[in-house]
């Protein structure tokens, strides 16, 4: 399914947001538009995939299917983290299925064709009969793995699957500018900093619920209590990222006083602020004066979504009981924005529903990802 | 033979892809036919190659001895 550019659907989702509907209810709820939807905006952007501690040491290797498409996330002998698409280029059999470290090199299960971990092919065994490994129609240096182009930036590592996007730092520069200050290196807090939660909502309704604090004193009374609907600020770049700040953010203490060390060189702007921002198409981040995370949302299907959360910390030497009782409330806050996605959902299956109608006081941040997806919709074409 | 052929299909029951490579260097050894030494060596350099085993570049080297890679 492909929209013309002049369809008035898409049309009235870039109307301004006093005037604008939201995208409509097959965007949500009918699986083949979800497939074209996935080709015209998660194909040709900086997607998000994993984390760079997905494959923490030299020779990890990762499988993970995105979007149906299996992927190798590996760190090769260089420490270089990339992606390939996960097959053998003699007969497109799956390379690993699961996670382990390449000890040399990756052997196809199959007929044990051998790559580098930098993708290259370097055996061949019995190709050109028994005990012989070289034949003039195959030309290693033809049949290396297919490589996806990858960026990192903030330990997540974002795909680009069509290969022509701009290159990241360009299409992303807004958001590296603004958030320069926190350009440090980030410390994932390792296991028990890590979760996923299993939604039963499109990745779309999970952005959107992150982008605006409109729903925080309903859906989220305890932080309400000192981070008020009035403290927070709309944050919204066209074409590229948007969400919510904070002017009251509060750093968590232990019982003993403790807090997390803060990052080295923030301004006092950061003292009592953050910004929670959803950059497009699929990675929620958070930018905090001790800490950090990074919610990569898998889209498994139109109506349902893995959400992989990932905290970070100045340092690699945090206090145990404070880091734990960090995730435990990050993720109580995460789980009771389940209900209210997993209802939009619901909603998108009501015949009547015309995408609804924007506060443009407080839905903008919202209105802004819509009208980036609307213009990736107009602006492909099916091939 | 037979033994070693044991020994073989044991090291692949228990996934030991290290001791496959002296095993299958170990079969190379005990044939003079040329085709068939170089099936067993390959069959060791893979394994090799797969686990970065120190024996992988000697390996190579009986293979392109035999103008085989």
């Amino acid at each position: 399914m492909s929209y013309a550019p002049s369809d008035p659907v898409l049309a009235s989702v870039r109307r301004p947001v006093e005037h604008a509907n939201g995208l409509p209810n097959a965007q949500y709820a009918d699986p083949d538009v979800f497939a074209a939807e996935a080709r015209a905006v998660l194909h040709t952007t900086w997607a998000g995939l994993a984390v760079q501690e997905d494959v923490a040491e030299i020779g990890d290797a990762k499988p993970i299917e995105f979007l149906g498409i299996p992927l190798l996330l590996v760190r090769d002998k260089n420490d270089t983290v990339r992606v390939f698409q996960n097959i053998c280029r003699h007969r497109g059999m799956i390379l690993i299925d699961a996670p382990r470290k390449i000890e040399g090199a990756i052997r196809c299960p199959y007929h044990s064709w051998c790559y580098s971990t930098s993708g290259k092919l370097v055996s061949t065994p019995h190709v050109g009969g028994p005990g012989n490994n070289k034949h003039e129609a195959i030309v290693n240096d033809d049949l290396g793995l297919i490589e996806v182009r990858s960026h990192v930036w903030r330990n997540v590592v974002f795909i680009n699957l069509d290969g022509k996007a701009a290159p990241f730092e360009e299409e992303n520069a807004a958001l590296i500018v603004r958030w320069h200050e926190h350009d440090k290196p980030l410390h994932h807090g390792g296991p028990d900093s890590r979760f996923t939660l299993d939604v039963a909502c499109n990745w779309k309704l999970a952005v959107e619920n992150y982008a605006e604090s409109y729903h925080l004193p309903w859906v989220h009374p305890s932080l309400n209590s000192y981070s008020r609907l009035e403290d927070h600020y709309n944050i919204e770049e066209p074409g590229a990222f948007s969400g919510q700040g904070t002017l009251v953010y509060r750093q968590l203490t232990g019982s003993n006083g403790a807090t997390f060390p803060d990052f080295e060189g923030l301004s006092s702007k950061w003292d009592e602020g953050a910004e929670y921002i959803c950059l497009y198409p699929n990675v929620l981040l958070a930018a905090q004066r001790e800490h950090a995370y990074a919610i990569i949302l898998e889209p498994v299907a139109h109506n349902r979504t893995v959400e992989h959360v990932h905290i970070y910390y100045s340092t690699s030497d945090t206090d145990d009981e404070l880091r734990v009782s960090n995730t435990a409330q990050w993720k109580g806050i995460f789980e009771e924005d389940i209900d209210v996605v997993e209802g939009m959902q619901k909603g998108r299956s009501a015949p009547g529903f015309d995408g609804g109608r924007f506060s443009p006081a407080m839905d903008g941040p919202t209105h802004c990802f819509h009208d980036w997806v609307a213009a990736h919709l107009q602006n492909h074409e099916e091939k | 033979m037979t033994s070693l052929n044991d020994r073989l299909l044991n090291a692949y029951a228990r996934g030991a892809h290290a001791e496959l490579v002296s095993l299958y260097s170990e079969a190379a050894e005990c044939t003079k036919d040329i085709d068939e030494r170089c099936f067993f060596f390959t069959q060791a350099y893979v394994f090799a190659l797969e686990q970065g085993h120190p024996d992988k570049e000697k390996l190579y080297q009986k293979l392109a001895q035999y103008d085989r890679i």
